[in-house]
Order: structure tokens, then sequence, then C-alpha cells
């Protein structure tokens, strides 16, 4: 399990020396980076202000939720600094982990206590009156699991950048030699063969 | 379009999606939860509540200012709404307004805390100030206010019984509770 890990951080490690190998694209991830963990540190306070964002929900953010908005941040800030780079050499980018746990880590904070769930519910239930049965319960759901359903996202959002990363090895053989990473010829058009291994 | 453009369109595509989402849904509820236009004069109806067990009625409140907060014990906004005015515990205790806290009916279904224990968790120095009563939701007064099952809720309601306002989570909102009180609660 912790090889496993550790083969996936060396995977990701190598990936991000290639991809941000250029002062711009330090600078380009370190802008999204301050952009997205700011927009996190705004929006998983929201729980506690109905989903108000802004300087109010600021205001309640405590360090857990600033820790996870800088995780966030970083995660997601590196997976499009991966994504980008494997556009620019032609690899197929696949956002879809990143892009699921950035919509799973707005969830709690949009739909826990605000009255966007029961709007949304009531309006369904019009038309699907047995639909009104799950607004409180879906809320209710969503408050008292909150830290699964962060802990789920950022899970995600580390498969995406690990799923990036892999997509950029497969196109680029490292030059360190502690390393063997086996390329296959067609990697950028499929979803390419990569073997990490100690040597 | 170049193939790289195309190539990459989906996650253009994802990232403008999951942006309009946010914004598009924040901006809702942002609006449901500002301050209702205020109708034509709405009086509160009358409807019962539980306070330790017992029955009591809105209108033995009538005369003095009313804040109507409905809520669930395991809301984060109820327990922070609460931490809220217990910051502004002074200027309550300074003004004539009473606050009537209830747990929503059934709890929307989970048992969770009772008020007492949910209170005393989330802002003790409020548990036995005179300004508060705290109790049960029935159904009828679920019903007549909160037919949306909102989670978090209150209605501020004037000494003539007029509904003033209709507002969601004290915790973003104490502005609106703050003027209700400068406005006449005094």
């Amino acid at each position: 399990m912790i090889e496993a890990v550790y083969e996936r951080a060396v995977v990701v490690h190598l990936a991000l020396r290639i991809a941000l190998g250029s002062r711009r694209a330090l600078i380009g991830t370190g802008a999204v980076f301050v952009v997205v963990a700011a927009f996190y540190a705004v929006l998983l306070p929201a729980t506690d202000t109905g989903g108000a964002l802004g300087l109010v929900s600021l205001r309640f953010l405590t360090p857990s939720e600033f820790v996870m908005a800088v995780v966030m941040g970083l995660l997601l800030a590196l997976t499009l600094a991966l994504g980008l780079y494997g556009l620019r050499h032609g690899a197929r980018a696949k956002p879809a982990g990143s892009v699921l746990g950035a919509v799973v880590a707005v969830l709690p904070a949009l739909l826990c206590c605000s009255p966007i769930l029961p709007l949304t519910i009531a309006a369904i239930a019009a038309i699907l009156p047995a639909a009104g049965a799950f607004g409180v319960p879906t809320q209710r759901f969503i408050a008292t699991h909150e830290a699964w359903i962060y802990g789920a996202a950022i899970v995600l959002m580390a498969w995406g950048l690990y799923s990036n990363a892999r997509r950029i090895l497969s196109c680029n053989v490292p030059t360190q030699a502690t390393w063997n990473v086996r390329e296959s010829r067609r990697c950028c058009e499929d979803d390419g063969v990569l073997q990490v291994r100690k040597p | 379009m170049s193939k790289r453009l195309a190539k990459f369109l989906p996650v253009w595509l994802a990232v403008v999606v999951v942006a309009f989402a946010t914004v598009t849904a924040t901006a809702w509820a942002a609006a449901q939860m500002a301050p209702t236009a205020k109708p034509a004069k709405t009086i509160a109806a009358d409807a019962p509540f539980l306070v330790h067990g017992d029955k009591t009625y809105l209108r033995s409140y009538k005369g003095q200012p009313i804040m109507l907060w409905q809520v669930a014990t395991w809301c984060p906004s109820c327990r922070a709404g609460l931490q809220t005015l217990a910051q502004h515990k002074s200027l309550i205790d300074a003004s004539h307004l009473k606050i009537i806290v209830l747990r929503d009916y059934q709890n929307g279904g989970y048992s969770g805390p009772d008020m007492a224990t949910f209170v005393a968790q989330s802002a003790p120095t409020l548990l036995h100030d005179p300004h508060f009563v705290y109790g049960e939701d029935t159904e009828a007064l679920f019903k007549l206010y909160n037919p949306h099952h909102y989670v978090d809720v209150y209605h501020l309601i004037g000494p003539d019984g007029d509904i003033a306002l209709i507002s969601s989570a004290p915790s973003a909102t104490f502005d609106k509770i703050e003027r209700f009180i400068k406005a006449g609660a005094k």
C-alpha cells in the first residue's frame, strides 16, 4: 500500500518537474493556486453561513478548512499545469477526476443548509411528488458526512493529478537513471502504458 | 478550430460548466437569503409550539418584537447562527426582542441532539438568557412557517404581528436582525 502510494507520488513528482520546467509555467501555476485556494477558502466555511459567500463566509474559516483550501488549490493548480503541458505536447487530457472532485467539494457549502436544495426539490416535486421526500434527508446526509465528502473530493482531485501525470510521463522518458519508464509509441493517442519500478 | 483545441475542448467545457453552476447556484442562494421584498402587511398567523413539552401559542407574544427561528440541530449554519447571536448578546439583552428558537418538526426526520443540548454545546451563554425561548415545532407551525422545509429560516415579527422579514442563517444575516432591533425593537 505504502509502496504503491510512493510510486504514484514519484510519477507525479517526475511529471511536475517536466511540466513546471519553465519560469512561465511556475508563475502561471502559482497564480492559479492562489485563485483556486482563495475560492475554496471563501467557499468551504459557507456551510456555516447557509451558502452565503464572500467576506461573510471568510469570517468563519477554521484552520482545518484553510488547510483543505490550500490542498485543493494545490491539487487543482498542479493538475491544470499538467493538463496544459499535455495539450501542448499532443496528449489527451482527462479531467474527469479533478472536475468531479472540484464539484464534490462545492456540495456541502452550497447544499447543506442553504435554500437551494429545498427550492429545487420543491420545483421537482411539483411534477414528481415523490421527490419531495428527498430534500431534508439529502441536506442532513451532507451536513453529517461533511468530512467524508471533503475527503472524497481530495481523493478525486489527487487521482486526477496522478492520471494527468501518468499521461505526461507516457510521452516523456525522464533522463534520470534511477527510474525506468517504458514509453508506449502510441501514448498520446491512447491511454498509454506506463511502468514505473524501482531500479 | 485547431486539433489541439478540439482535444482540450472537454476540459474547457467542464471548467465553464463548473464555474457557471457554482456562480449561478451562489447567486440564487444569495437572492433567496436576501431580505424579501416586504409585501403588503402580512400578519403572522397564530400557531402552537412546544416549550418543555407544554403547548404555547405565538399570540401570547403579541405586543413585543419576535424573531421566530426554526433550526435543525444537525445543521452547521444553525450552530454558527447561535454563536453569532451569543456574540451580540448585549445588544439583544438591551432590546425588547424575544427570540423563539424552535427545532424543526421531527428535526427533519433525524433524531440528533435535543434543543437544550444543542444550545449548551453551541452557545452556553444563551441557555438561560431570558430573551431566548427554546422549543419544538408542531406540525401546524412547521407547515405555516416553513412550507419549503428550510433547515435554517427565521421570521422577524413586529409588535403588531406584522411579518417584517423572512430570511435565513443569522450567522450571515445578523445585520438585518440588528436593523430590526434598532428600528423599534428597543
